[in-house]
């Protein structure tokens, strides 16, 4: 149930979901291709360390 | 014994490697000296302009260079002097340095060799290179310079050995592995070696050619800094996915190196953002 008081309208709200979904489907394919680049690193910590900032890099967040 | 090398080829011995690097056509005296001076970070402004005024057709690419959109003064840089005070003395300096290997290596004929994602990975290792050198305040030119030769081993094996580099792609392709791997397993030398004979027989400097030999294991001791400098690099114009190259795979880094290189995230964010603008600015080589 919507509680807001104003509510969004369906077409703003559609755009809003449609953005979001890309975004993810971007960011998807963007880690999914670091985690590619990087499919031989095994249990190499320089490596990880690297792959972990380079996937922090390019999602824009900070290393996890 | 694995199926790439079912077909038996001639051992790849050191002597017919080094047959053959001895019959490659050598880099201009210009070219040789440019390398020196950027070696021992002594290239003045008014030195780097003469050096780089005696080989005319370096003139004529840099000032192409210079003048593109990329660098926001089309058409106004007239001069070598006009192109260090527009851009700066490092920007030239390495800029003159990869436009000259640029013509000194593509004479070298290699059919099926992708030389764009050649060039693309080796300015990338040489950008990230540079950036790893000033942050440990060392020298700048020389890393550089090693970061842009360190798999030219790779351009003569496809040119010279076009048999032997043809069944080392296939292994790469059917195992996924690395081409140092591949190379050991099937020619029994590697491109690091390669490379290293090559940068003899060419006179470049000493610390240049022994980055280029050990880049893949650069042993754990202060005098080997700049293969330290250089194996990062590498791994970070992997990663940075900038070769074009869709099978891209970051090799594995040493401990020591890493730790001496010390990044931390900020740090490694930093080098990124440089390394992705610079490369844009080198991007224009192949169109000069």
């Amino acid at each position: 149930m919507n509680t807001s008081s104003e509510p969004e309208t369906g077409r703003e709200s559609d755009a809003n979901r449609g953005d979001a979904a890309v975004s993810r489907a971007e960011a998807e394919r963007t880690a999914g291709r670091v985690r590619f680049i990087f499919r031989r690193a095994g249990d190499n910590l320089p490596t990880r360390e690297l792959e972990k900032f380079l996937m922090a890099y390019r999602l824009g967040t900070d290393p996890v | 014994m694995n199926s790439v090398n079912s077909v038996s080829l001639p051992p790849l011995g050191l002597d017919l490697v080094i047959k053959n690097i001895n019959e490659l056509p050598s880099p201009s005296l210009v070219m040789v000296e440019l390398l020196h001076a950027v070696d021992q970070d002594d290239s003045s402004p008014v030195a780097l302009a003469k050096s780089i005024s005696r080989h005319q057709s370096l003139v004529a690419r840099m000032l192409r260079m210079a003048n593109s959109s990329f660098y926001g003064m089309p058409g106004r840089v007239e001069t070598i002097a006009d192109a260090i005070v527009v851009l700066g003395l490092r920007t030239v300096r390495n800029l003159a340095v990869t436009a000259g290997l640029f013509d000194s290596l593509t004479v070298i004929s290699a059919p099926g060799f992708d030389l764009d994602n050649f060039w693309r990975h080796s300015v990338a290792t040489a950008l990230g290179a540079n950036a790893l050198a000033r942050r440990m305040n060392l020298k700048e030119g020389s890393a550089f310079v090693a970061g842009l030769l360190h798999d030219v081993g790779r351009l003569v094996l496809a040119s010279n050995f076009p048999e032997h580099f043809a069944a080392v792609q296939r292994y790469q392709s059917e195992y996924d592995g690395f081409p140092l791997e591949a190379e050991q397993t099937i020619l029994g030398i590697d491109h690091a070696a390669i490379g290293s004979l090559l940068g003899k027989h060419w006179l470049f400097p000493a610390t240049i050619c022994n980055a280029i030999a050990s880049h893949h294991h650069p042993v754990d001791s202060e005098n080997d800094f700049l293969a330290g400098i250089v194996h990062i690099a590498d791994a970070l114009a992997h990663a940075l996915d900038l070769a074009g190259n869709p099978t891209e795979m970051v090799p594995c880094i040493s401990q020591c190196c890493w730790k001496r290189a010390g990044l931390s995230w900020h740090d490694s964010q930093a080098i990124f953002i440089e390394i992705e603008r610079e490369f844009n600015g080198f991007d224009v080589l192949s169109k000069a």
